[in-house]
């Protein structure tokens, strides 16, 4: 029941966030002769989908989108007048903020594997591959980063009152962290700059086709355990804050 | 005290937390970028090309044409958020309609507001990377920062005005708000296609000057004219969604 609740409370976020996914992977690859044409220099098609979805716009838009569906809580449901049944619910606070992070982390992976489904599929019809493989590695990428970005989101939520505050302060956050990992002394640790494991740039120039036996190799998985960490420990400090919270 | 007052207390009371939070960021980036400069700079580079003032480049690279005009457009947009769907899930709702007002002014008065507010926030770069720049012993031109926050405040009041449109559309708040974020990502790629790749319909490269006439690359630099007409359209279709988010609210059932 618990979990039927959050997915109704956030269910539309989800279908907005994958609509707008899909149709923005469909334009890519629609589209690809005519901006492939337009380009500087000649772009082979993995190069200009990895720069068109993996490493800008879409790449943005998925960061966006998990921060929307990190929002909400019981701190926001006061404001609405209804915590007070979600309080009165016979689970605990631990329960709730677990089982609300564990929807909105599927939630998130699935988003980050709708790209890889729909650009694999829909590449022949524009009479180019891009293997399914190399796909499935970036959300793979994108899973991982973005179990952080829910759960600095869901943070947030957590201990910030009001509904956009949460969501202001995770863009401020991303922007300051971005710009912490670039800096000369943290530059040294490329497992420590998020966005850039995202961008997955090693997978970009990797040549020749990827298959499903060296799937796992050339992704960075000390980076994504040190992330699936760190996402876990701050949604232990969000269920630890709600638990010793009045509302 | 006329009628418009109280709604305009009213609509600030609603948003002030969000707009002293996103002006405390914003400020934070401009304060920061002048007096961390050494750090930075190694990291908000200028390409190759680029001939003129280091200083000039790197500030371009961090306020106007990277990250702090990504901040300025999704507080925009939060500022925007909010409106009788959102008292509607609050339960306020029902208060706000027994106002003695009519449904367009209630409207009118938060889009007033915060097109104020998006003025105080294009300004606020002018304001802090001169009086930073100056205690910093740097200098970046006082035109250029106006000229910017010309084309900030142009930009930022069509994404205000889109964000609004999509609070009104929405029972969710927070469907607006991804609805919001998609158009801000899905629209520039929209318009890169022809036949809209002819005219300079991107509102995130009018307002950064990239690849514009009237932006020099090279050297970070806005020249000539402004584009005044551009400007002109981006208010004026701004002021439509505006009056279409009225009308939608004069006809809806909030019940």
């Amino acid at each position: 029941m618990l979990w039927y609740k959050m997915w109704r409370e956030s269910w539309i976020r989800f279908a907005v966030s994958s609509v707008a996914l899909l149709w923005m992977c469909g334009a890519v690859v629609l589209l690809q002769r005519q901006v492939r044409a337009h380009a500087d220099e000649p772009l082979s098609y993995a190069h200009y989908i990895w720069s068109a979805v993996y490493k800008a716009n879409v790449l943005d838009l998925f960061i966006l989108l998990v921060i929307v569906l990190g929002l909400g809580g019981v701190l926001q449901e006061s404001a609405q007048g209804t915590a007070g049944f979600t309080l009165s619910l016979p689970v605990s606070r631990w329960r709730l903020i677990a089982v609300r992070a564990a929807m909105g982390w599927a939630q998130v992976a699935i988003l980050a594997l709708l790209p890889a489904l729909l650009i694999s599929m829909l590449s022949p019809f524009v009479g180019e591959v891009f293997p399914l493989a190399r796909a499935l590695q970036f959300s793979v990428l994108w899973a991982g980063c973005g179990m952080v970005i829910f759960a600095m989101s869901f943070f947030f939520s957590v201990v910030l009152p009001g509904s956009y505050s949460p969501a202001i302060a995770s863009v401020a956050g991303l922007l300051a962290y971005s710009a912490l990992a670039d800096l000369p002394l943290l530059e040294r640790y490329p497992p420590l700059d998020l966005l850039k494991t995202m961008h997955g740039e090693q997978l970009s120039n990797i040549q020749g086709k990827a298959s499903l036996a060296s799937f796992a190799v050339p992704l960075p998985w000390l980076s994504l355990s040190l992330y699936a960490l760190v996402a876990l420990c701050i949604v232990w400090a969000a269920g630890s804050t709600m638990a010793h919270r009045d509302f | 005290m006329n009628g418009m007052t109280p709604l305009l207390l009213k609509a600030w009371r609603e948003s002030s937390g969000r707009f002293l939070l996103g002006a405390a960021l914003l400020s934070a980036i401009c304060v920061l970028g002048v007096f961390c400069r050494g750090s930075l700079m190694k990291v908000f580079v200028p390409n190759e090309a680029f001939t003129g003032d280091p200083y000039i480049g790197y500030i371009y690279h961090l306020i106007y044409g990277g990250p702090g005009r990504g901040l300025f457009i999704i507080l925009v947009i939060v500022l925007a958020l909010g409106g009788l769907q959102r008292e509607r899930l609050h339960r306020t709702v029902g208060f706000t309609l027994a106002l003695p007002m009519k449904r367009a002014w209630l409207v009118l008065a938060q889009a007033l507001l915060g097109i104020g507010q998006v003025v105080v926030l294009s300004a606020l770069p002018l304001l802090l990377l001169g009086m930073c720049s100056w205690l910093a012993h740097v200098s970046y031109p006082l035109e250029q920062m106006l000229r910017f926050g010309l084309l900030w405040l142009a930009g930022g009041t069509v994404f205000y005005a889109v964000a609004i449109l999509a609070a009104t559309l929405f029972d969710s708040e927070y469907t607006a708000l991804a609805a919001s974020f998609v158009f801000t990502i899905f629209y520039p790629i929209t318009v890169m296609f022809p036949p809209l790749s002819r005219y300079p319909l991107n509102v995130h490269h009018i307002m950064s000057g990239l690849s514009m006439p009237y932006f020099d690359a090279n050297k970070a630099l806005l020249v000539g004219e402004p584009p005044w007409i551009l400007l002109a359209s981006m208010i004026a279709v701004a002021g439509v969604l505006i009056v279409l988010a009225v009308q939608i609210v004069k006809h809806r059932d909030y019940s």
